[in-house]
């Protein structure tokens, strides 16, 4: 008797809440809403914004309504899609190469896991892009991944081409601090130390440099003359000549000030200072340097360098005319990420606007992409989300999240999927329990649930170790 | 002009000779009245434009009009809100400083049986991070151990005082088990890691069994040669004194802990955690099992859950008629504790009025905890836990607390990270002169 076979459907990605197709552009009229622009025009009511071929195509009132997918926005909001500048989800395999103090020639890029439930969670949170860091292991860690989350795309659909960073790190976690009594070895182990390092860093890319520039303008070129291509120096090389831009974790006042004085000799500029929880001890200098700040909204104290960390931070960073974004550097917090943001207007008055630019329009800033990303402007990537409140709000929620024209994510889909997920769990347990019924072979589950990174881990490197749990 | 300048030169340094560290005030020492303002009772009721009085750390009067006597401090607030102190359950408050310094953490012993572990006599009222907890309307706390199969036990603090004896609100008010898990992870840190049967789970609950019913057969005779400590602890879960404090997450242990503590004639359970309580319902309904969720603010169990869990669990919870009571536990406990309003704020957003979320971090915890007589609402006869907050004090756009009182003292709403925010701001501001 032959059996029907019975297939179930194809998804994407091919995990809980992949889509049965993959979302596509549409040209989406938001009608009557409160549009937060991250513009000179701030925040504009009864205002309806028009979205055609991926971009922000008009801005205004009464705007026609054919050949258009109409989305009723009244007594909603709109803004630009949340951003988040440190983010560890959709890495596959670990997080930091934590080897060696110098591991710039590492790409958090090539490891990029499109299927991570995370992206999609993060989607119901408003989140549009995230920039994929290394961990925090090493001085010169790796050189990160900055992603569009289109739930349902290939890693390199998802990626954001021409968007050139990596990641740096200071302070405790790279000098081993709180690895145990094992950990002692490796150079460097105090914030002495992480000065040598960067210092012969770029002192070896300076040399690998000019090295090069001789060979390449020699006349009488031979092959044995050629010096050795070095894929770490050739990231370095990339930072002196400002094509790719440092994201640095770091904490105290004393290693912030350190690390502008090295990119001053080198002649660079530290882009952005991430975590950064006493930037507000040194504000001034890092406006006059022209960093940035990526902070988190309120956490300190758990260990000894974030112990004089305070949530005016981002506050008062600001107020000195440092550009601020709030960053998660967690997977739970990304997803509340406009929670952690409206943070600032408790703790030091940050204005609401410019609560909300914190993790959108100057994260664009920081990551030189404000040019296509950020405010809801004329000719800039659709990417948008509409809420059903004030956006700074903790009663609000993400109805519809928005990238590149395409709805990633709808409230009311959401629903759809859940009973599309229960439905298909059921068929396969019918199946399972059918098949074990007429006999065939079974085999004990067996679940491998997800890591969720943070700046510290460093999984494969104790995998065969003796040191670690 | 310098004297004037001198003046409020010396006033200033008073201010903030007095901010340093902030120093619990006397006994409330004259009555005082809060007027004009939206109190919220906690028990689900409102009064709009109400007044409170309170003297002698007690509260006499509250209502519409409300007379004070002629001696009385008046402060008018003006239309603002008026909130029970909040109460934040299964802390490692003041039992540690800073997590990754080994020598400031207190919360975990190394011994697996160990309910004779006082978490009260380790607490220190002079944590910097207490009063950053404060000042965000969290007046009480309870202070829990941490660890090995029965923690210890937990004591409940209020957090104004110069010592812990002076601290102690209700003194060993329970006692902390955590349940063995069902399954564990093959490699800790590894990614490719397995979940697999916990093989030490049946040895583990055998000996659990065996330890409370040792336990239950010392308790019935009250004069023993021999003294156990542990077991002398451990009284109290028999005669109703302590609460038994369950710690256990997956649907079925919750089930299977609570049906073996309930055949050792144990008085009162608590479920402490729940992730999956909102799967076991009925269960805890029948069996009149109150629950004491963590921390909201964490990623959902399994990788198919729903994307609005665990935030929907308290009104999933609430609506099976169970008692439910927030904490931030297993979240960035202590320091991020203060951001328990905001679990609150979180589960009105996904179900609950605000004022069912504002009791799951005010009223019910007390019920929970058995301290309901004397605090948890705004009621006639309750202690003086009161706190005024310039908007909701659920939502962080919103939440600025103004005025604290514990016990009906007014108390110093300073902390470590508002004062780094003044020295630095003023640093900035003379730069600029």
């Amino acid at each position: 008797m032959e059996v029907k076979q019975e297939i179930g459907k194809v998804i994407y990605p091919f995990v809980a809440f992949g889509n049965l197709e993959k979302p596509k552009p549409e040209n989406i009229l938001i009608k009557n809403a409160t549009v937060w622009t991250n513009e000179k025009e701030g925040k504009i009511e009864n205002t309806d914004v028009l979205l055609e071929n991926g971009k922000i195509s008009k801005i205004g009132k009464t705007i026609p309504t054919t050949n258009v997918k109409i989305i009723d926005g009244t007594g909603k909001h709109l803004t630009y899609g949340i951003m988040d500048e440190h983010s560890h989800i959709a890495i596959s395999s670990g997080v930091n190469e934590g080897t060696q103090s110098v591991s710039a020639e590492v790409r958090v890029g090539d490891v990029v896991n499109p299927d991570d439930i995370n992206i999609y969670r993060q989607l119901s949170g408003g989140v549009v892009a995230s920039q994929l860091l290394h961990g925090s292991a090493n001085c010169i860690g790796g050189q990160s991944g900055f992603i569009k989350l289109k739930w349902g795309s290939s890693a390199e659909e998802m990626k954001v081409k021409n968007v050139q960073f990596i990641k740096f790190a200071l302070g405790e976690n790279v000098k081993q601090s709180n690895w145990g009594d094992a950990n002692v070895i490796r150079f460097p182990q105090t914030r002495m130390g992480v000065e040598q390092v960067m210092t012969d860093a770029f002192t070896r890319a300076k040399e690998y440099e000019a090295e090069w520039k001789t060979f390449n303008t020699n006349k009488n070129k031979t092959s044995d003359k050629i010096p050795r291509k070095d894929l770490e120096l050739d990231a370095l090389v990339e930072i002196l000549n400002k094509k790719r831009f440092i994201t640095c974790h770091s904490y105290v006042q004393s290693e912030i000030n350190m690390l502008m004085k090295v990119a001053e000799k080198f002649g660079f500029r530290i882009n952005t200072f991430t975590h950064i929880l006493e930037g507000y001890k040194l504000a001034d200098k890092m406006a006059k340097h022209g960093a940035g700040g990526s902070s988190f909204s309120d956490w300190w104290a758990y260990k000894m360098e974030v112990y004089d960390a305070i949530p005016y931070n981002a506050a008062l960073m600001q107020k000195m005319g440092v550009t601020v974004s709030i960053n998660s550097d967690d997977a739970e917090m990304a997803r509340r990420l406009n929670q952690e943001a409206a943070k600032t207007i408790k703790y030091g008055n940050v204005s609401e606007e410019d609560a909300l630019k914190m993790v959108t329009l100057n994260v664009a800033k920081l990551m030189h992409i404000d040019d296509k990303m950020g405010s809801i402007k004329v000719g800039k990537d659709a990417c948008v989300v509409l809420w059903t409140d004030n956006p700074l709000s903790i009663y609000a929620r993400a109805e519809k999240t928005i990238i590149d024209g395409a709805i990633y994510y709808d409230l009311n889909s959401d629903e759809t999927k859940r009973n599309e997920l229960q439905t298909e769990r059921n068929r396969i347990i019918q199946k399972m329990l059918t098949a074990k019924s007429t006999g065939n072979i079974t085999q004990k589950p067996i679940a491998k649930p997800q890591k969720i990174w943070h700046c510290e881990d460093v999984a494969d490197v104790f995998k065969n170790g003796d040191s670690g749990e | 002009m310098k004297k004037i300048f001198i003046t409020i030169f010396c006033f200033s340094f008073f201010i903030f000779s007095q901010a340093q560290p902030p120093s619990p005030v006397k006994i409330q020492d004259r009555a005082l009245l809060l007027k004009a303002g939206i109190i919220h009772i906690g028990n689900g009721q409102i009064i709009q434009n109400g007044s409170i009085l309170f003297e002698n750390g007690k509260i006499i009067e509250i209502g519409i009009n409300v007379n004070s006597p002629t001696n009385a401090e008046i402060i008018d607030v003006n239309g603002k809100h008026i909130y029970p102190g909040l109460i934040s359950p299964n802390t490692h408050l003041g039992l540690t400083e800073v997590d990754a310094v080994r020598s400031t953490v207190d919360y975990e012993e190394v011994v697996d049986f160990q309910p004779n572990v006082r978490s009260l006599i380790a607490y220190n009222t002079d944590s910097e991070i207490i009063p950053t907890v404060r000042s965000n309307g969290i007046l009480i706390a309870q202070p829990t151990p941490s660890g090995g199969i029965i923690s210890g036990t937990s004591s409940i603090v209020q957090l104004d005082a110069w010592n812990w004896e002076d601290a102690a609100y209700k003194i060993d008010d329970g006692i902390h088990t955590n349940f063995p898990s069902m399954y564990r992870r093959a490699g800790f840190f590894d990614e490719g890691s397995a979940i697999i049967k916990n093989e030490n789970r049946i040895k583990i609950i055998n000996e659990i069994d065996k330890t409370f019913s040792e336990a239950l057969a010392y308790s019935k005779i009250s004069n023993h040669d021999v003294i156990n400590l542990k077991f002398e602890a451990m009284r109290g879960l028999f005669d109703g004194t302590k609460n038994l404090y369950v710690h256990a997450d997956y649907g079925k242990e919750i089930i299977e802990s609570i049906k073996l503590f309930k055949s050792k004639e144990i008085k009162k359970i608590v479920l402490m955690g729940g992730d999956d309580a909102w799967q076991v319902t009925d269960f805890l309904k029948e069996n009149n099992i109150s629950v004491i969720l963590s921390s909201l603010h964490r990623l959902p169990t399994r990788s198919g859950d729903d994307v609005d869990m665990p935030f929907k669990i308290p009104a999933l919870l609430h609506k099976a008629g169970i008692l439910v009571s927030l904490s931030y536990a297993d979240g960035r406990d202590p320091m991020g504790s203060r951001n328990l309003p905001f679990l609150a704020g979180t589960a009105s957003a996904h179900g609950l009025t605000k004022e069912e979320a504002l009791s799951m971090v005010t009223l019910n915890t007390a019920k929970i905890l058995g301290i309901e007589t004397q605090t948890g609402s705004l009621e006639k006869g309750k202690d003086a836990n009161i706190v005024v907050s310039d908007g909701d004090i659920l939502d962080m756009k919103t939440n600025n607390i103004t005025y604290a009182f514990i016990q009906g003292r007014k108390i110093t709403l300073d902390d470590r990270n508002k004062r780094l925010y003044r020295k630095f701001s003023e640093k900035f501001e003379k730069k600029k002169e």
